[in-house]
């Protein structure tokens, strides 16, 4: 009786109790992050069968390398990067502006879909997050093209698996040693797979992830000697790779999927995240300055250059500037491509209603009597 | 008074500035009320290489100086706050393993960084090592009650945690932890603003702080094996203890002197913030970097609720430090 009297007693709802003042406050905050990153909100999905090929192909191949963290002022500094220097004179080397999101997937997603990304792309960003629109592979295995995928991480599995034949990824093991002691993360390893890839003709489209620089930065900074060479190594490696190419029939797109600032982190919206490069060397590139260029441009690079239209969430003519197509091609590609591209979709007076909800239970929280 | 000031930092156009600016409004406030305690001649030997860390601030780059520079300062630091403290009543092994720790943070600030991929690395070993010991100790501190080795375990994964400027505010923190200022020393009103300004303005302040460019993603290398790449759940809850320990900090520091703190004050604090970036994520344009910067923000707050409320479980809720401040009636015999 005692007992029962007790359980009933006014004490247990005191708004003082210790366990009601840590429980009502992780509640709250749980359910406030559910609302904020509750799936679909971008309102995007995979688009229906692919559009017939606007026109012929541009190049016999594409390879695309993905420079993790390839910062802007290391790109355009040809000390730095003399063989990109060099690249660039048969080609075109220019800025380029990620996202404001600029963790790996997010930007990833952004470069080889066209389309933007949410909240939801950063915070799953070391997750399995598939891709919710369609890429560049997706274009590319509709249109029937041979590809490969090398990555020392599993990046390009968990965004775009849904489009990628299971045998066209080759995941190489980042801790293999390596004889190049700037190599902290086996970029060796996917110069190789690389290499093997040229050498088979079907392969039209080779796309490797090269993380040294990034991983460099992270653990070094991106203003010491160990940055520096990490960077020399992977322009060498750039290098290498441009050399086993023909270039006067097959393409070499080199993008950074973002940039980081001098301590080498990136993330947010900050501008030396968001700044990075391109450049774009071989057949069917227009050899003159482009300027600044959205990342979400490279989608509709890569497939313009095999002949496919862009991604339907990748924005109308991005690559155009770059791509050396006649204004008979042009307006056959604008006219048969379909697009909609488009900002993500939010409900904001939800937010603004949960926003002040929150601000009061928490002011009613901090105002709430202390024990005793 | 919390509630306007949490606003304040809410609407603030740069809230890290303004957050900056708390945090030295207030230790600040703390100085002048320590020059009121007698006989504190270690505080001057610790602000002395901490004056130089932070004019080595400026040096570019990561010059091994300022780590020397950060290492000799927690040493000191630590080695002031021995002197005379009683130790009698602190197990010899927990000596050891202080020392342990604060060698091993001294020496994971000193080396030079290397890859975590070669087959063994001392710095990494070193900075494993003084994490492990560092929060054994703050939690051997919190079960005995013994402040002293709660500064010394936080001390040790403060060397690991930050370099230079904010390792040095660190340590003028944990000084002032264990020479509070006297009874009465700040009107009570205004203690629980002073606790959640001063947690929020540590986060900005400390390693991380407000924004994913700004995690110190080098803390995931000391989740690395020696022989493979990251094991990338260890690397998070590496990253993650950096949150927390900042937050113990901060309540610790809300606690010195003989402060009463609410459970919860720092969990609601960091729930009207939420709250205000959901209404400027409503008000921004959408993909804007204004709008970039309130989800992230949003993703803190709510993270640093939800720590905080671990935070302030029992196990970390040790009574505040005994007020060693002289009384008026000792200073008169």
């Amino acid at each position: 009786m005692e007992t029962v009297e007790k359980k009933n007693s006014p004490e247990r709802l005191d708004p003082a109790s210790p366990r009601l003042r840590l429980a009502v406050p992780a509640v709250l905050a749980i359910a406030a992050a559910l609302f904020a990153l509750r799936p679909g909100a971008s309102g995007r999905a995979l688009a229906a069968p692919a559009p017939p090929s606007p026109h012929p192909p541009l190049t016999r191949r594409v390879v695309l390398v993905v420079l993790d963290a390839w910062r802007r002022a290391d790109a355009l500094d040809a000390t730095r990067m003399p063989t990109v220097a060099r690249l660039a004179r048969g080609g075109v080397l220019g800025p380029m502006e990620t996202g404001v999101r600029t963790f790996t997937k997010p930007c990833f997603a952004e470069m080889l879909t066209g389309g933007g990304s949410t909240l939801r792309d950063s915070l799953l960003n070391l997750a399995r997050n598939p891709a919710p629109a369609e890429s560049i592979f997706g274009r590319a295995r509709a249109g029937g093209a041979g590809m490969r995928l090398i990555d020392a991480t599993s990046d390009f599995v968990d965004l775009f698996s849904r489009e990628i034949p299971t045998d066209a990824i080759v995941r190489v093991d980042p801790g293999a040693p390596s004889p190049d002691p700037d190599d902290v993360f086996n970029d060796q390893g996917i110069e190789s797979a690389v290499l093997e890839a040229l050498a088979r003709p079907s392969l039209r489209l080779v796309a490797a992830h090269l993380q040294s620089v990034d991983h460099a930065g992270h653990l070094f900074g991106a203003a010491g000697p160990r940055y520096a060479a990490a960077v020399a190594s992977a322009d060498r490696r750039v290098g290498r790779i441009a050399a086993r190419m023909d270039l006067a029939n097959e393409t070499l797109v080199l993008v950074g999927d973002h940039g980081a600032d001098l301590s080498g982190h990136h993330g947010g919206p900050e501008s030396a995240a968001r700044e990075t490069a391109y450049l774009a060397a071989g057949s069917g590139i227009r050899a003159r300055p482009a300027g600044l260029l959205p990342s979400t441009a490279i989608a509709g690079l890569v497939t313009g250059l095999l002949g496919d239209c862009p991604p339907s969430a990748a924005p109308p003519g991005g690559a155009d500037a770059l791509l050396a197509l006649n204004d008979t091609a042009r307006v056959r590609t604008a006219s048969i491509c379909p697009c909609r591209s488009g900002a993500p979709a939010r409900s904001r007076p939800g937010l603004a209603a949960a926003g002040a909800a929150l601000v009061l239970a928490g002011i009613a929280g901090s105002s709430a009597p202390r024990p005793r | 008074m919390s509630a306007l000031l949490l606003l304040v930092l809410g609407f603030a156009p740069d809230r890290e500035d303004a957050a900056i600016g708390l945090l030295a409004f207030f230790l600040l406030g703390t100085a002048w009320a320590l020059r009121r305690v007698s006989g504190r001649g270690t505080l001057v030997a610790a602000i002395a290489p901490i004056a130089a860390i932070a004019a080595t601030r400026w040096i570019p780059g990561e010059s091994s100086a300022v780590r020397w520079l950060a290492g000799a300062a927690v040493v000191a630091v630590a080695a002031a706050s021995w002197q005379g403290s009683g130790q009698a009543a602190t197990p010899r092994w927990l000596i050891g393993i202080s020392a342990a720790a604060l060698l091993a943070a001294f020496f994971h600030a000193a080396l030079p960084p290397e890859s975590p991929t070669i087959p063994f690395s001392p710095p990494l070993a070193c900075g494993q090592a003084a994490l492990g010991f560092g929060w054994l100790l703050l939690a051997a501190g919190a079960a005995l009650e013994d402040h002293r080795l709660q500064v010394c375990g936080s001390l040790a994964a403060a060397a690991v945690y930050l370099h230079g400027l904010p390792l040095a505010a660190l340590a003028f923190v944990e000084l002032s932890i264990l020479f509070p200022p006297p009874n009465g020393a700040e009107p009570r009103r205004t203690e629980a603003a002073r606790s959640v300004a001063v947690a929020i303005s540590l986060l900005a302040v400390f390693n991380g702080g407000y924004g994913f460019s700004r995690i110190d993603l080098s803390l995931m290398s000391l989740g690395a094996s020696a022989s493979s790449a990251m094991f990338v759940p260890i690397a998070g809850v590496i990253v993650a203890s950096a949150y927390a320990w900042t937050l113990l900090v901060a309540r610790r520091f809300a606690l010195a002197g003989g402060r009463r703190l609410s459970r919860g004050a720092i969990a609601y604090g960091f729930l009207v913030l939420a709250g205000t970036d959901l209404i400027r994520l409503a008000l921004a344009r959408p993909d804007s970097v204004s709008a970039a910067r309130s989800e992230e923000r949003l993703v803190f707050d709510l993270a640093f609720a939800l720590l905080s409320c671990v935070v302030e479980l029992p196990l970390f809720s040790a009574r505040p430090a005994p007020n060693r401040a002289p009384t008026p009636a000792a200073v008169e015999s």
